[in-house]
């Protein structure tokens, strides 16, 4: 099995989008875990249910819905262009976007269980010894949700390498551009190109087992 | 210490999927160092305690605290728990799973983010000494025993410098054996260190050891609030058994209510 300069450079690329999309998925995912395993407001089911939502839609719908929101015509689309120069459609930055919102809920329901986890009677600790709301977020309660929050960040990892059908929507399959692991798997055998499908899969099987064997070790009960 | 509560307060809890409501008024004075509140589960004695610790806000009343007001509905007063310098040890002790003993201990003595100054450490492990349990330093909660565990849960609370300690049932969770034993540790280290405490709890012998004033609690009020040691003071040992039938009586009426 040899891979080529071409290979190097998708793998480079799905580790690139797949990385940066875990990253903002943990950062917002967690943060709206905690608001939402600390306090109740109006329309918090409501919004839990959409924001669980890229879960169980269809990954092409998903897409759409990124179409309709970032596109050239789409609804912010034409600001972001505008304000920022950042063009979504058919590029990588638009596939960090797609992964990012496929990957989003496992951080969130990993994370939020583990915040509502943490014994209230520890948090109150803190407090009575003179801690800070911000103290005992950063010395008790994230410390304590640690592990749940990076057992679900492994999944959103091994999610967005795979992620496939709301990339392809947004930012399309353009080889040496956006096209990751997972689509020039399709290729390969769309073009009968078995050697190279086999590689290719190889390839995404080896860092997405090497993933779940690291989450699998932090979901684990402590001793 | 002056204590002084008269709180109300209502709370919705959920008991088999029915909506109760528990409603609370609260009402005692103590000048004494050690005070017992006494009373069935379920009468307010937790509900109290955490009021007095800011956990939960009454609805209305006040708490004053030696020449401090904690809570004032009427003047808006209500200070945040981290600044009433309460300690406060949980029924479970709610020690820190992934802290070791010595940064436990002195939880509130670490000015976050910066890590622990070696005076800190030094006065930690002096406190750790006391309690006898200096060699534990270096474990984890999970590596203690319950005798051990409520040592470095309330030699945390002492490192916090408090001006009242609060003890949610403390010995419930222990053998009869290690019961007595930390029940004359207890009331050592309260002489030695003079910090005043309120202990809830429904053991009588809780009573006997530790109440100066005694708080009886029954379905959300105060059924009696007694001067023990004045009491026995004057009448000598032969007022306990009078003052555990006034204990009993509640117990009774709470049979009576279910």
């Amino acid at each position: 099995m040899v891979l080529t300069a071409a290979d190097w450079q998708i793998l480079l690329l799905t580790l690139k989008v797949s990385l940066l999309a875990t990253l903002y998925a943990l950062l917002l995912g967690a943060a709206l875990a905690w608001v939402f395993a600390r306090f109740r407001f109006v329309g918090r089911d409501v919004l839990d249910a959409v924001l669980t939502l890229p879960m169980v839609l269809p990954p092409t719908v998903l897409g759409y819905y990124l179409l309709v929101l970032f596109g050239r015509r789409g609804a912010l689309g034409p600001w972001l262009e505008e304000n920022f120069g950042i063009q979504l459609v058919f590029t990588w930055q638009g596939a960090v976007i797609a992964a990012t919102v496929v990957a989003f809920p496992l951080v969130f329901k990993s994370a939020r269980a583990a915040f509502e986890d943490v014994a209230k009677s520890m948090e109150q600790t803190a407090r009575t010894l003179g801690s800070r709301e911000i103290g005992v977020f950063f010395r008790v309660s994230l410390p304590l949700a640690t592990r749940g929050i990076v057992a679900g960040t492994l999944l959103a990892f091994a999610r967005a390498m795979g992620e496939f059908g709301a990339t392809l929507m947004i930012a399309g399959n353009l080889p040496g551009r956006t096209q990751t692991l997972s689509m020039a798997v399709y290729d390969a055998v769309m073009a009968g190109d078995e050697a190279r499908a086999n590689t290719l899969v190889f390839l995404i099987s080896v860092v997405c087992v090497t993933i779940l064997a690291l989450s699998g070790y932090f979901l684990a009960p402590k001793r | 210490m002056l204590l002084s509560v008269d709180i109300e307060l209502s709370l919705k809890t959920r008991q088999r999927r029915q909506a109760r409501e528990f409603s609370l008024h609260a009402r005692f004075e103590s000048a004494e160092d050690k005070v017992v509140i006494f009373g069935p589960s379920g009468s307010g004695k937790s509900v109290t305690l955490q009021a007095i610790a800011g956990l939960i806000k009454p609805k209305r009343g006040h708490i004053r605290l030696g020449g401090r007001t904690l809570f004032d509905s009427a003047a808006g007063i209500s200070l945040p728990t981290r600044s009433r310098r309460i300690g406060y040890v949980f029924q479970d002790y709610a020690l820190f799973p992934h802290l070791s003993v010595l940064e436990n201990a002195g939880y509130a003595l670490r000015a976050w983010p910066r890590p622990l100054s070696r005076e800190a450490k030094e006065r930690i492990l002096y406190m750790l000494d006391v309690f006898g349990i200096a060699e534990l330093a270096t474990s984890v909660p999970s590596e203690l025993s319950g005798g051990q565990q409520q040592r470095v849960a309330l030699a945390r609370a002492l490192l916090r410098d408090p001006e009242v300690v609060l003890l949610d049932e403390p010995f419930s969770a222990m053998d009869l054996l290690l019961r007595d034993k930390m029940r004359e540790e207890l009331a050592a280290i309260q002489a030695r260190f003079n910090v005043p405490f309120i202990l809830i709890t429904h053991d009588l012998e809780d009573v006997r050891a530790f109440a100066d004033t005694l708080v009886i609690f029954q379905h959300g009020a105060v059924a009696n609030a007694l001067p023990c040691r004045d009491i026995v003071q004057r009448e000598g040992v032969e007022a306990w058994p009078g003052i555990f039938a006034a204990c009993g009586g509640a117990f009774t009426a709470a049979a009576a209510r279910n």
